[in-house]
């Protein structure tokens, strides 16, 4: 055999083997789904109160603590249901679809060995009203769950009507407007028929009416039990009840300068220091908020959150304060009170980027204001300010108290000149030193 | 008799006093402590050009005492070169055999090691005044806030200085030769810091990650719990957490951690009087 032959040779094979393998790890190569295994579990589907919302979540079995604010009623239900593992995420999920069968019983709720309450389920329902943003939403249980249930099921009958309606007007009003155009009469334009009102879109929101047990308990730990109708106890539904509650409430303010509204800065820390340049214009917006330990306030929003972390504190915003006023003392002693007001981001028109803040006019720009806070223009080097918010009657929040002073940004090279200090006085300590040895040697 | 205990007690101070006098005048003839102060000095106004740059480009920044993490950078390299001064000092003197000289008089192991450690806290004493100045200056030629808090925070820095020259005594007494005590002390510091900025780190990591890591979660945790394990035995630790504790406004927990580094700082002198007493009686 040639050297070239040889060469050919192999080159065959190896080329064979490098297909060969491909074509089989081509067939070994399966289109592969995520289909997780749905197994039968016991749950408590949660409606709990966040500080600002009711939030629904649920606890699978691998969690043995719920965690609750404390004097706010919120719901467990205990159902069966299908639940799988959903890699993607690392957590459980629900099928409620699969299954949804809610277990009768009562709840006990026990404290120290002791059973302190037995709960018998309710009807309960969540509403809200986007008409009033800063009113939490509702939880109404028992018999008024289905009085509201009902209710809202009257203002969505009657908005369906009343949208099926305006649908017809409208109809009749293209329908006379095309007549209008085709008899070429000429009408004036105040004689002009009008066309209908769209009837105002549904404020009110609700949940369907679901089973639950309601369950308001004080600050501390608790265990729960359902005790089945037959007596019995299901085994599953062991779990253990943190009731916390805030630590601090205070006031948060989130600072927008006007050159940056949309990239605003929170100042959570009461009695911290805002610093801005001379020349900025501010606009502070206070929300309320609350001091809880990160880890249960987590648990509470998500049974099954990984993320936080044990002995944290966090402050936690709800939402935002629609009036009040806040009061400035400037360096001098000079007291100013602002009201609380709402601004409009006003785009300006051109090829390029632009915006304006402006002072919210009702009648003038529609619509609602893009946000409600308060103006502060730092216009002197030496600003230092003190706010703190009061509500309509003149109280203070807590711990809304907040200082704002310019920084000065120029004299960055004191800094620096600052640190050479000591090296000098060093210096000049060791020269002292050689001179005071160099003295005593000549003397001796 | 108690007269006789009593006079006992006052030669021993006054050898306390005699030696504390010495060794803080060794200290403060030492270039390296000004090197050291600089530094700090430097990297805080470091830390604090940066909150300006922030400022520059945001528009707008929110703190609760700007010079505190400034100060508390400086203060630890400060607390941490007495503290490395006390320990050699005190290797010096057994490597030297001076030690064992200064025991015939009325210096024992208790007077030797006493006198060094309020030697160096004098001298931090004159250090904080110098930084006092300082952060005074820099507040009025900023304009930033210049609460009491800050007053606190460096009488709490005391302790925690305090804690670290106890850490180097009881180094130095342990491994009785300067480069034995340096490895020993090194060795401490570097579980103490790392454990605590490890955990910071990762801490973050894991806070500003959009997708949340399963390892980094579970090397979070155990940080978390080597952390909280440490922070008893570490004046750094216990300096943060009093720190946080007076910039949040909590009094009772910036008092309480404030009482846990002076609880540190008194038992590691006790342990190291003993260790030494204890290698003293078996030579």
């Amino acid at each position: 055999m040639t050297k070239r032959a040889f060469f050919k040779k192999n080159i065959q094979l190896v080329i064979s083997i490098v297909i060969l393998s491909m074509l089989f790890l081509g067939t070994s190569y399966q289109v592969q789904a995520n289909t997780p295994e749905r197994m039968d579990a016991f749950v408590y589907a949660l409606t709990v109160f966040d500080g600002q919302i009711y939030q629904s979540s649920f606890v699978p079995p691998s969690e043995d603590t719920i965690y609750l604010l404390a004097d706010i009623p919120n719901v467990l239900a205990a159902r069966e249901t299908k639940i799988y593992y959903w890699s993607l995420t690392n957590r459980f999920e629900a099928d409620w679809f699969a299954k949804n069968e809610f277990i009768e019983g009562t709840l006990e709720i026990v404290k120290n060995g002791v059973t302190i309450k037995s709960i018998s389920p309710t009807d309960t329902v969540v509403q809200y009203d986007t008409n009033f943003p800063q009113e939490p939403r509702r939880l109404i249980t028992g018999p008024q769950a289905g009085v509201a249930y009902n209710n809202f099921l009257q203002v969505q009958k009657e908005y369906r009507d009343n949208l099926y309606a305006y649908y017809e007007l409208q109809q009749l009003y293209r329908d006379l407007v095309d007549e209008i155009i085709a008899s070429g009469t000429t009408i004036p334009e105040d004689q002009f028929p009008q066309p209908p009102q769209e009837p105002a879109p549904i404020s009110l929101f609700s949940s369907e009416i679901t089973q639950g047990y309601v369950l308001d308990l004080p600050v501390g730990q608790y265990q729960i039990q359902l005790r089945l109708p037959d007596g019995s106890l299901y085994d599953e539904s062991r779990k253990n009840i943190t009731v916390i509650d805030e630590k601090q409430t205070g006031i948060s303010f989130s600072i927008m300068p006007q050159a940056r509204w949309s990239k605003p800065t929170i100042s959570q820390i009461p009695d911290s220091v805002i610093y801005a340049p001379v020349g900025s214009i501010l606009y502070l917006e206070p929300s309320r908020q609350g001091l809880f330990e990160e880890y249960a306030y987590r648990h509470l929003v998500d049974p099954q959150d990984f993320s936080a972390r044990r002995n944290q504190d966090e402050w936690v915003i709800y939402q935002p304060i629609t009036e009040g006023f806040l009061e400035i003392t400037s360096f001098g002693g000079g007291q100013q009170m602002l009201p609380l007001s709402g601004y409009k981001i006003i785009q300006i028109a051109s090829s390029g980027l632009g915006y304006e803040v402006r002072l919210f006019d009702q009648e003038t720009m529609g619509g609602a204001p893009s946000f409600r806070g308060f103006e502060i223009i730092l216009d002197s080097p030496q600003d230092s300010i003190h706010i703190r918010l009061l509500d309509k009657e003149g109280n203070e929040f807590a711990g809304s108290r907040r200082e704002i002073r310019v920084i000065h940004t120029e004299p960055v090279l004191w800094l620096y000149l600052f640190a050479i200090i000591p090296i000098l006085i060093g210096i000049g300590i060791v020269f002292y030193r050689l001179k005071v040895v160099r003295k005593i040697q000549v003397e001796e | 008799m108690i007269k006789k205990s009593g006079n006992a007690f006052k030669l021993l101070w006054n050898a306390v006093i005699v030696l504390q006098d010495r060794i803080s005048r060794l200290s403060i003839f030492n270039f390296g402590l000004y090197l050291v102060l600089s530094i700090g000095l430097f990297l805080s106004g470091l830390f604090i050009q940066n909150n300006i740059r922030f400022v520059e480009r945001n528009l707008v920044y929110v703190a609760n005492e700007p010079l505190f993490t400034p100060l508390w950078i400086c203060l630890f390299l400060v607390a941490n070169f007495l503290a490395i001064m006390n320990a050699i000092q005190i290797s010096r003197e057994h490597d030297r055999g001076t030690y064992e000289v200064l025991c015939f008089g009325p210096v024992d192991g208790k007077t030797f090691l006493l006198g060094g450690f309020l030697a160096q806290l004098k001298v931090y004493g004159f250090i904080l005044v110098g930084v006092l100045v300082w952060a005074n200056f820099i507040s009025w030629i900023f304009n930033l806030s210049f609460s009491f808090k800050v007053f606190f925070l460096l009488f709490q820095s005391i302790f925690m200085t305090a804690a670290m020259i106890g850490l180097g005594m009881l180094s130095s007494v342990w491994g009785k030769r300067t480069r034995a005590t340096l490895v020993a002390y090194f060795f401490l510091i570097l579980i103490i810091v790392g454990i605590e900025i490890g955990d910071g780190v990762i801490n973050n990591l894991v806070m500003t990650g959009q997708t949340v890591n399963e390892s980094i979660l579970f090397l979070r945790n155990a940080f978390a719990l080597l952390s909280d394990g440490v922070e008893w035995i570490s004046p750094f630790a216990q300096m943060n957490l009093a720190m946080t504790a007076l910039s949040t406004n909590m009094a009772g927990k910036a008092v309480f951690h404030t009482g846990i580094m002076f609880v540190q700082a008194s038992l590691l002198v006790v342990v190291s009087i003993m260790v030494l007493q204890r290698k003293e009686s078996r030579s």
